[in-house]
């Protein structure tokens, strides 16, 4: 008779429930088995610790009591007082750290005066559609977008007014994304949300959250995004970047090439890849790969990011790679320079990064760059603003 | 002298691989002006300072005396102090220890030594804390300043600057009988931003300490990088007290990052328990709001750091809504009473661990039972709102 353990972690933002990494340990033998909160798990008999921690640092717990035959279940549940206060601020109070999370959880933060600009290739507008819907209130301001597979690169560019501080942050194609503009400590931060749980709740924990879990749901998230042909690439790419931040190469097995090789406009499938490479000692593959990144574009990882200047520069120095890398190295160094490195998906701040990934993306349609003025980004040559 | 703790023969170390441990705490900048003096743009406007030095002794301090926590013997324990006048003053014991100078050529020496003895075996490991003054090169690399940087006396401004990358990349695996120990972890306790001028520099170039070969060999180490600074931003500290990193850290491994997976016994702080912490608490661990934010790169996966001897301690805290309902309550963890029941305090410290939170009214309110739940550090707070009932006051 299979004695098994679920879970019931009763939370909900308004895109579905919060699906989360779960942990139970045995408490007379210390065995450790894991799962995502919505399965359920095979365990011998006794008394479980059942523990999850969600990325803004909620720890929910309960003990339960497995009999030999027994389909148990465990409540994770908020202790009182630490739910969300409502449903529309769920994913703010249980994904974004508390630094973030204070000024908006009780719904009476600063107020938010900003100006959110879209920029496109102009070729590639018919991809994107107006965003849905567009809500907001005291500090936080949110809207959906649903941005086609098609050729284009999607860029949203914050202006924080009065200080006029401009970030931007790159929009993965081929999604359903949030777009979510949340005051915190100093000023505004941007946010991308994603459609699917596990790959938003793995983009929010790779930095912080506990290692075992977090890998665990790096290696799923790539699975399913492999077994479903890699239908959701910048899924798989999250995944795969999650497990190389790890050092988990093992783990990896050979989905970086996949994604590399499947997805050829992605350029974090061939940063992926090439860091990979790296590490398995094989750098004249991943020079290869790290070449590739030019041809596609800017990635949409600041992990890819940071692999590609840093590996480009070694092999430039070491004389693995000759002159003809600079240029590539250049353009994506001058992006580097102003990038926010503890924001999982490419952004930055500055007119100088902004210039400098639009006009690398010219570069890689063959269009004719030039000085973009902020003053005409709408109307800079090559782009125009959607959704003004 | 730097090898202030040798234990390399020790057969434990032997078999083992051991710990070993390069501590290097940066104040008195030779070349650099005062804090108080006129700032040169050349060495763009960097000056003396008046805490590394203190944050690595007390790191130091925390490893010599904490040997028997650690997740390995300590075979190696190099140090180099170059500490302010204050730091002097305010711990005089620093000059005791008989640590060398923090220069480039005494840092090249000792991490070319702590390579070497860390090299002796794969399940060693190797820490790193870096504490002074640092410049952002690019994205995640960055130059680490010796106490002699800006000599006058040399035409390479940044003769004496070591590149954190090379010693990062330095310390991986060069050749397949390379066993070099494959858990290593980085302190980088430095500001992480890039002074425009140093743009002038092109990408300056620090004098390597390893200058590692591409090995065609894989890189299979836990290498956590951490850094007291988000890229642009400042690390600070309290003139002659240490830094916010260092006694961030140092409460974090007192058990503020513990954990314990079945929440009763062997509670251990490790890589990631501590990057959660040090993210997600670090104001609360410094005590005071600071516009500093850490950040952790490298290959981040777990690897311990202590163990601790007993369960640690979580501060607990109760609000009560409405706030009245805290004069009638009487607050049980576990069946002991914490904390006065009028008016209950904004907080206390109980020990980790799974309890049952059971509040009594008395009158006025409905009690509240709660079932099991791991009480893990740093700190619970929560928020009761019970339920009037006849007599409430």
């Amino acid at each position: 008779m299979t004695t098994t353990l679920g879970f019931d972690l009763p939370l909900y933002d308004d895109r579905g429930p919060i699906v989360a990494p779960v942990k139970a340990v045995r408490r007379s033998t210390g065995e450790v088995v894991r799962g995502m909160s919505y399965e359920t798990l095979d365990v011998a008999p006794g008394s479980y610790l059942v523990s999850c921690e969600l990325p803004a640092g909620q720890l929910l717990s309960t003990i339960v009591a497995v009999g030999d035959g027994d389909a148990a279940k465990a409540l994770l549940e908020p202790a009182v007082g630490e739910r969300s206060p409502h449903e529309w601020q769920a994913r703010a109070h249980y994904h974004v750290a508390p630094r973030v999370r204070g000024p908006i959880s009780k719904g009476f933060g600063p107020r938010l005066d900003v100006e959110l600009t879209f920029i496109a290739r102009q070729h590639a507008l018919g991809s994107f559609a107006p965003p849905s819907t567009v809500s907001g209130g005291e500090g936080f301001v949110s809207l959906e977008l649903d941005v086609g597979s098609g050729d284009g690169d999607l860029v949203a560019v914050l202006r924080e007014r009065p200080e006029d501080r401009i970030q931007a942050l790159v929009v993965p194609r081929g999604q359903s994304v949030r777009l979510v503009a949340l005051a915190e400590a100093g000023g505004v931060r941007l946010e991308l949300q994603l459609a699917d749980p596990e790959v938003d709740m793995l983009l929010r924990s790779a930095a912080r959250a506990d290692h075992e879990g977090t890998s665990m749901l790096a290696q799923r998230v790539a699975e399913k995004a492999l077994a479903a042909k890699l239908s959701d690439p910048i899924g798989a790419a999250i995944g795969a970047a999650t497990l190389l931040r790890f050092n988990e190469l093992e783990r990896l097995r050979d989905w970086p090439q996949n994604l590399m090789s499947w997805i050829d406009w992605l350029p974090d499938g061939a940063a992926l890849h090439g860091e990979h490479m790296a590490r398995l000692g094989d750098h004249t593959e991943a020079l290869a790969a790290f070449l590739q990144v030019g041809q596609r574009g800017i990635p949409f990882l600041g992990d890819s990011i940071q692999y590609t200047v840093t590996r480009l520069r070694e092999y430039r120095r070491s004389g693995l790679a000759d002159a003809s890398v600079d240029a590539l190295l250049e353009r994506i160094q001058a992006i580097a320079y102003d990038m926010m490195f503890d924001r999982p998906i490419s952004t930055f701040g500055g007119v100088a990064a902004i210039h400098a990934y639009l006009g690398s993306l010219m570069g890689s349609v063959g269009a004719s760059g030039g000085a973009i003025q902020l003053g005409s980004l709408l109307e800079s040559d090559g782009y125009a603003s959607v959704f003004p | 002298m730097t090898l202030l703790l040798d234990q390399r023969t020790d057969p434990e170390v032997v078999a083992s691989g051991g710990l070993h441990v390069l501590v290097v705490g940066v104040s008195d900048y030779t070349h650099l002006p005062g804090r108080d003096d006129v700032t040169d743009p050349t060495t763009f406007r960097l000056t003396k300072l008046e805490s590394p030095a203190k944050a690595a002794f007390d790191f130091y301090r925390w490893i010599e005396t904490h040997q028997p926590r650690l997740p390995r013997k300590i075979g190696s324990l190099r140090v180099l102090l170059s500490p302010s006048a204050l730091e002097l003053q305010k711990c005089p014991e620093m000059t005791s220890v008989g640590a060398a100078a923090a220069t480039f050529q005494q840092f090249d020496d000792a991490a070319s030594a702590w390579r070497g003895d860390a090299s002796a075996h794969r399940d060693g490991m190797a820490w790193l804390y870096f504490a002074g003054h640092g410049l952002r090169r690019t994205l995640t690399d960055g130059l680490l300043l010796l106490a002699d940087f800006a000599d006058p006396s040399k035409q390479n401004l940044f003769r004496h600057c070591a590149e954190l990358e090379d010693i990062f990349y330095g310390m991986a695996p060069a050749a397949p009988d390379d066993d070099v120990a494959r858990t290593q972890v980085f302190f980088i306790d430095t500001c992480n931003f890039r002074p425009p001028s140093l743009g002038n520099f092109g990408n300056p170039v620090g004098t390597k300490v390893f200058q590692a070969p591409m090995a065609a060999v894989a890189d299979d180490r836990i290498a956590p990088v951490f850094s007291a600074a988000r890229p642009g931003a400042s690390a600070y500290g309290q003139p002659g007290e240490g830094s916010f990193l260092s006694r961030a850290l140092l409460r974090c491994l007192e058990g503020a990052a513990a954990e314990s997976d079945d929440g009763s016994t062997a509670w251990r702080v490790s890589t990631s328990s501590l990057s959660k912490r040090l993210q997600q608490d670090f104001v609360w661990l410094v005590g005071r709001q600071v516009p500093q934010g850490v950040t952790v790169g490298g290959y981040a996966a777990d690897a311990p750091l202590c163990s601790l001897p007993s369960a640690p301690e979580v501060e607990f805290g109760v609000r009560f809504e409405p706030q009245v309902a805290r004069e009638v309550a009487a607050v049980h963890l576990g069946g002991e009473q914490v904390g006065p029941p009028v008016p209950f305090p904004r907080s206390c410290v109980i020990r980790g661990g799974i309890h049952q939170l059971h509040v009594a009214f008395g009158q006025g309110y409905a009690d509240i039972h709660e079932g099991p739940r791991l009480y893990a550090p740093p700190r619970v707070t929560r928020t009761l709102t019970p339920k009037a009932t006849e007599g409430t006051p």
